[in-house]
């Protein structure tokens, strides 16, 4: 599927599968708001390629559309918005 | 149940010791995930849209009570304090740690578990009919068999890197399929031949997913000592012959469906020919053996409670009456029942229980049912062997744990996928929409009133929630980022297999649940009778009239 930019690098941390966004000073995070945006595949590519060599920190790194009109970077797609923040569902101890 | 020996227990501590180590090279980077992946795979851990995910193998669905203790500790101390039942008869783990898992391995293996090929191009863990051993419409118990198969399966070499994942299921009931067999990738039917000899009918290449198929019989009775060379044979034609080259054409079904029944037949019976009269095959003394640890349950001898289980159905106590009604199934020995637990709660995740029912049951386990229990493709528990003069009491201990719902069989008692609260490769979210459907449907009066129907439901197109073969499936879909469902009905996994059809356009989120309910009421003004079954109106009225009723309020 063709990427539609802007988007936000993100991958898995290999410790806990936990998703992690890339940051513009090249650490990983939680927070997807504070991941950086990248609206051009010539800025994307080298930093994709710098995140496959991080193999024993993250996982299967890789780039998804975001919304580029939002103040703050919003995920396109359900998959990712529900990756960002968790589960919609309660979990079964918690209800 | 089967016990292990010391070549069995020997296999699985080794097997978590090696992983042990796969893991901690990992986590140092001495290895890649490319690496790493195929080795966490054959150990049941994948990674999904939050965290890793650990699926645990039950074999044929049977646990011990201290088997299921353990699972809650697990869920306990390394999960968050649940666990997921699957379509497969196993258990799932949605946040384990990585640097854990050995530990969680080493953990099942102290009770005889594992996670040994809950994943990859293998044969995966053989299920059964859940009512295996106490079913009154069995001829034969079919847990021997799938010992058997589990045990010629692991580790087998040559079929460790099939083209794509192998399902086997096994019924020793005839007249009623509970597991879905036609629906496997080989499909066991024990049957009687001619001189009343028993043996196997051998369905192969049936299958859900995104191009779903209704097995085919290839041979109407194979004589059960042959069973193992003959499903050899199968493999062997399967891993000679499968395509390799596309991940969504691998599957055996569509092999079969390339060839046609007869001549994959033709291929399975020319390998057969060659290798039936090997050493594969089980012997008296073998089979014996295995059958041993099967042996029935120490029942006393009690009178028939028939009369005794119809009066509680209509006695003055209406929860318990339709709990009995609903989740008591007669047993073949007098005076005791098979009991569903269902774990279809309204308004909570089909198949999620946590630890401290975990627990509990295990304890109710003991206390009622010989300390034994099984997980249900259905995503419910079973107890097997409960004294009917027992009952009340069991029912009234799981009201306290929320898991007496009145509900087995019945509408809210779905299968559900997870959907894309936690699959790395769902399209949509399945769980909302079945708590909202168990609250909608909340009224167990009206439920009975619909009587039996099956409402299965997946996130996307791989179908493991069984959408296909559901008398009503629902299929999550992505369209443009949003979340849409398509409405399928006339599915069935039983002995009148059917594949559903899709109703019509798909419906938004916030509608879908509206639409079943309009389905329902259309079904109670169309059926002929209250002993017409939902399945069976719909396929004497056809889609017409259901379709008029699902989409009467539809936004287009």
């Amino acid at each position: 599927m063709a990427l539609h930019f802007p988007v936000v690098l993100s991958a898995s941390l290999t410790s806990s599968g936990a998703p992690v966004y890339l940051t513009p000073d090249r650490k990983w995070t939680r927070d997807l708001s504070a991941a950086e945006v990248f609206t051009a595949a010539e800025t994307l590519d080298p930093v994709l390629a710098w995140a496959r060599s991080q193999e024993a920190t993250v996982c299967d790194p890789y780039a998804f559309s975001v919304d580029g009109k939002a103040a703050q970077p919003t995920p396109i797609s359900a998959r990712e918005r529900i990756r960002a923040s968790g589960p919609t569902v309660g979990l079964a101890r918690a209800s | 149940m089967y016990k292990y020996d010391t070549i069995d227990q020997r296999i699985v501590e080794e097997r978590a010791a090696q992983f042990r180590g796969q893991v901690e090279r990992r986590l140092s980077g001495e290895i890649t995930e490319d690496e790493f992946k195929p080795l966490r795979l054959q150990n049941g851990l994948y990674m999904q849209l939050h965290a890793y995910m650990l699926r645990v193998a039950i074999p044929y669905g049977l646990l011990s009570s201290t088997q299921l203790r353990m699972l809650a500790h697990i869920a306990r101390k390394y999960d968050r304090g649940y666990g997921h039942l699957s379509t497969r008869q196993n258990i799932q783990f949605n946040w384990p740690k990585l640097e854990d898992v050995p530990s969680i391995l080493d953990d099942l293996a102290s009770v005889q578990m594992h996670a040994i090929q809950t994943s990859g191009n293998c044969i995966r863990n053989t299920t059964a009919d859940a009512y295996a051993g106490v079913a009154r419409d069995e001829i034969e118990d079919p847990r021997p068999w799938c010992e058997l198969i589990r045990q010629w399966s692991t580790f087998h070499p040559e079929f460790a890197f099939l083209p794509r994942k192998f399902k086997i299921a096994v019924t020793g009931a005839p007249g009623d399929d509970r597991a879905a067999v036609r629906f496997h990738d080989i499909g066991l039917r024990i049957v009687e031949g001619p001189d009343g000899e028993r043996g196997f009918e051998v369905i192969v290449g049936g299958g859900l997913g995104r191009t779903p198929f209704v097995g085919k019989v290839i041979r109407d009775f194979l004589p059960k000592r042959f069973l193992l060379s003959y499903l050899e044979a199968i493999l062997r034609v399967y891993n000679q012959h499968g395509r390799r080259d596309n991940k969504f054409k691998a599957r055996i079904k569509i092999l079969v469906d390339a060839l046609g029944a007869a001549e994959f037949k033709r291929l399975v019976e020319a390998e057969w020919q060659l290798i039936r009269d090997t050493a594969i095959d089980v012997t008296e003394e073998e089979l014996a053996r295995v059958e041993e640890f099967f042996v029935p349950a120490n029942y006393e001898t009690l009178p028939d409670t028939d009369s005794r289980l119809a009066a509680m159905r209509l006695g003055k106590n209406r929860d318990l009456g339709l709990w009995v009604s609903n989740n008591v199934t007669p047993h073949k020995v007098a005076g005791y029942g098979i009991v569903t637990i269902s774990v279809k709660a309204p308004g909570k995740p089909p198949g999620d229980i946590t630890d401290t029912q975990m627990e509990a049951v295990a304890d109710l386990a003991d206390r009622y049912s010989q300390g034994r229990l099984v997980v249900t493709h259905m995503q419910n528990l079973v107890f097997p062997d409960v004294k009917t003069d027992e009952l009340e009491s069991l029912w009234r201990e799981l009201v306290k744990l929320d898991l007496a719902t009145a509900n087995a069989g019945k509408l809210t008692d779905m299968i559900c996928c997870p959907g894309l609260d936690y699959c790395a490769l769902a399209n949509a979210t399945s769980i909302p929409i079945a708590e909202e459907l168990g609250r909608h449907f909340d009224d167990l009066d009206y439920l009975n009133d619909i009587g039996e129907v099956s409402l299965k439901m997946s996130g996307c197109i791989n179908a493991c929630g069984h959408h296909h073969i559901g008398n009503i499936g629902i299929l999550g879909i992505d369209k443009r980022g949003e979340e849409f469902y398509q409405l399928m009905l006339g599915g069935s996994p039983g002995n009148d297999a059917s594949l559903g059809k899709i109703l019509g356009p798909a419906f938004a989120k916030h509608e879908i649940v509206d639409a079943v309910s309009r389905v329902m009421a259309r079904y109670l003004e169309v059926r002929e009778s209250s002993d017409e079954r939902f399945i069976d109106t719909f396929r004497r009225v056809g889609a017409e009239p259901f379709k008029e009723a699902a989409y009467a309020d539809h936004q287009a």
